[in-house]
């Protein structure tokens, strides 16, 4: 189709509109022929074999480590804290039977409160090993099973908890397809003072909606979350005090 | 009126004709122009759109060899753009699965971590904080969203406050589904509401449609450091969205559809969320379901939500 060279930018503009418009013809069709026909989609995925064996679910380790024993700042050759267990003190010792805090201790423990109802020492920990937990009806259990432990007084979070309803965790829904790691009642409650204290939030959101809010609580707070956001593991120390907003200091030093 | 009682017409004679013909030509110059104008931003398409990009089919027609090419092209695009290599997949519905959510209010302690988890997971722009989560705080007592902050800073939970996370509920009745005119958004059988990126026009009547503003507009394209690129990505998901497109959440079906929890499930630290198979009846979402004071948000709507909120005692 021949046409005048005087007009270039016309002609490529009416091409472009040509191949639009064809394309848009060419898509109408297809879009009717597909709503026809495969408005289905595609196949569904085949589940999983009934009857398939579940992968396991396991307890997240706690803070301080497997096992039993208290936590020291020395570390082994593989960089590994080193904890030391229990009985290489209490062995030697008579066990404190109406002790409830660690407050008048001169070494070891120094400064533990207890804020768990009327609970002592020997309520939980076994006088007969101290290296394993106890519990009411005198059974041992260690320190890596203690949900049952807890469970004694605090039936329903452990029915909750058995239902996968309290107690945060990774891994997978379909536990035919893969594990599940679930946390602890210790990885957000402290045992010796377990009310929960406390995370600063994560970052707040700052899209368009929230342009004119004051964005929380006024001056100083600006970054405030962004910081605190940083710190997942904030929610792992149950035990840690509320963590305060980071400010923005300026830097020391420069002058 | 008969013509011949048109006073213009019978005056008109001769004149008529060339007034007609100057209204059709002007007419037809303006019409003319118009249409150039309007199709004058297509001219530079080529620019950033590939033929093939442009030529998209719906999601839903695709066949499964057109499938992979698309996965393949956007991984290619990616790659082009961002310099980063991603896994680009489709997983389908899984058979005898419809997903559902239940959450705690009694244990959420507002810390945002959902928020912040699905803000990495989804590649959502850094610049805004972008999440499908909106965590309100509110004053317990009752459920006042007016009354609500989500932009709190201090440390929580707070003794007079209640922590109610909202994201898209995966309505049975979706309204959003029902408004669009382009049908770019649509309920998949594992009840899972999604939006075919490529196919949404950004008209946004999904968003204003939606009882509880679950829906995000990309007024740009995702900014991602390359470093922060969520390479794990679902072709209806978290793949990094064009501007102009509607977003919103699809329950991670890139990881859910894999057996894996979602993201917000796994950040949560207290355990209040509660993910599962409404279909299988051993499942923890049907014991929350069958032994807790369950709610949904907006119940009078008739929206049908798949996300559920329950209180302990």
């Amino acid at each position: 189709m021949p046409h005048p060279p005087a007009m270039p930018a016309a002609l490529r503009l009416a091409q472009h509109t040509r191949r639009v418009v064809l394309w848009t013809a060419a898509l109408a069709l297809v879009a009717t022929a597909g709503c026809n026909g495969a408005g289905d989609g595609p196949p569904m995925q085949k589940p999983s074999a009934k009857g398939a064996p579940l992968h396991p679910v396991t307890y997240r380790p706690r803070l301080s480590g497997p096992g039993s024993g208290l936590q020291t700042d020395l570390k082994d050759h593989h960089g590994k804290p080193v904890k030391a267990p229990c009985r290489s003190c209490h062995d030697g010792k008579l066990p404190a039977r109406k002790r409830n805090t660690g407050t008048s201790l001169k070494a070891f423990h120094v400064g533990l409160t207890m804020q768990h109802g009327r609970l002592s020492c020997l309520t939980c920990h076994n006088a007969d090993n101290y290296d394993t937990l106890r519990l009411a009806d005198s059974t041992p259990v260690p320190f890596d099973d203690l949900m049952q432990l807890c469970g004694q007084c605090h039936g329903p979070q452990k029915r909750d908890y058995d239902h996968g309803s309290h107690g945060g965790m990774t891994g997978y829904w379909d536990r035919t397809k893969g594990p599940r790691v679930r946390n602890q009642c210790v990885h957000c409650h402290d045992p010796h003072a377990p009310a929960y204290v406390g995370v600063v939030p994560g970052p707040r959101p700052k899209d368009r909606f929230l342009l004119n809010t004051s964005g929380g609580h006024g001056a100083g707070d600006h970054g405030a979350a962004d910081h605190g956001a940083a710190d997942h593991g904030a929610a792992d120390h149950g035990a840690a005090p509320p963590k305060k907003p980071a400010t923005h200091a300026p830097a020391q030093g420069g002058h | 009126m008969s013509i011949s009682d048109d006073p213009v017409q019978q005056q008109g004679g001769g004149d008529g004709v060339a007034r007609r013909t100057v209204l059709k030509a002007a007419g037809a110059t303006l019409g003319a122009a118009a249409f150039a104008k309007a199709l004058a931003p297509l001219t530079t398409w080529a620019e950033d759109m590939s033929a093939d990009e442009f030529l998209q089919k719906h999601y839903k027609e695709l066949s499964p060899a057109e499938l992979k090419a698309t996965l393949a092209r956007i991984e290619a695009d990616t790659k082009k753009d961002t310099g980063v290599d991603v896994t680009l997949t489709a997983d389908a519905p899984i058979e005898g699965v419809k997903f559902g959510y239940a959450l705690n209010l009694s244990i959420c302690i507002g810390c945002r971590m959902c928020a912040e988890a699905c803000h990495e997971e989804n590649n959502h722009d850094r610049k805004t904080h972008n999440s499908y989560i909106r965590v309100f705080e509110m004053d317990k007592g009752s459920i006042d969203f007016a009354k609500g902050t989500v932009d709190y800073v201090h440390p929580v939970p707070r003794d007079d406050k209640f922590y109610m996370p909202v994201q898209c509920q995966h309505c049975d009745e979706p309204p959003c589904v029902d408004v669009c005119p382009v049908e770019a958004t649509w309920k998949e059988k594992d009840g899972i509401v999604v939006v075919d990126y490529d196919w949404c026009i950004g008209c946004r009547y999904c968003e204003a449609a939606c009882p509880y503003h679950a829906r995000r507009f990309n007024w740009h394209a995702p900014e991602v450091p390359a470093k922060d690129i969520n390479p794990d990505q679902g072709l209806l998901s978290n793949r990094i969205r064009p501007q102009g497109v509607m977003e919103k959440c699809h329950f991670c079906l890139h990881r859910t559809r894999k057996g894996k929890m979602p993201a917000c499930l796994e950040a949560c630290p207290t355990g209040a969320r509660v993910f599962g198979n409404l279909l299988d009846p051993k499942s923890e979402i049907r014991w929350v379901l069958e032994n807790k004071r369950v709610f949904v948000l907006k119940e009078e709507l008739g929206t049908k939500p798949s996300f559920f909120y329950f209180f302990d005692e």
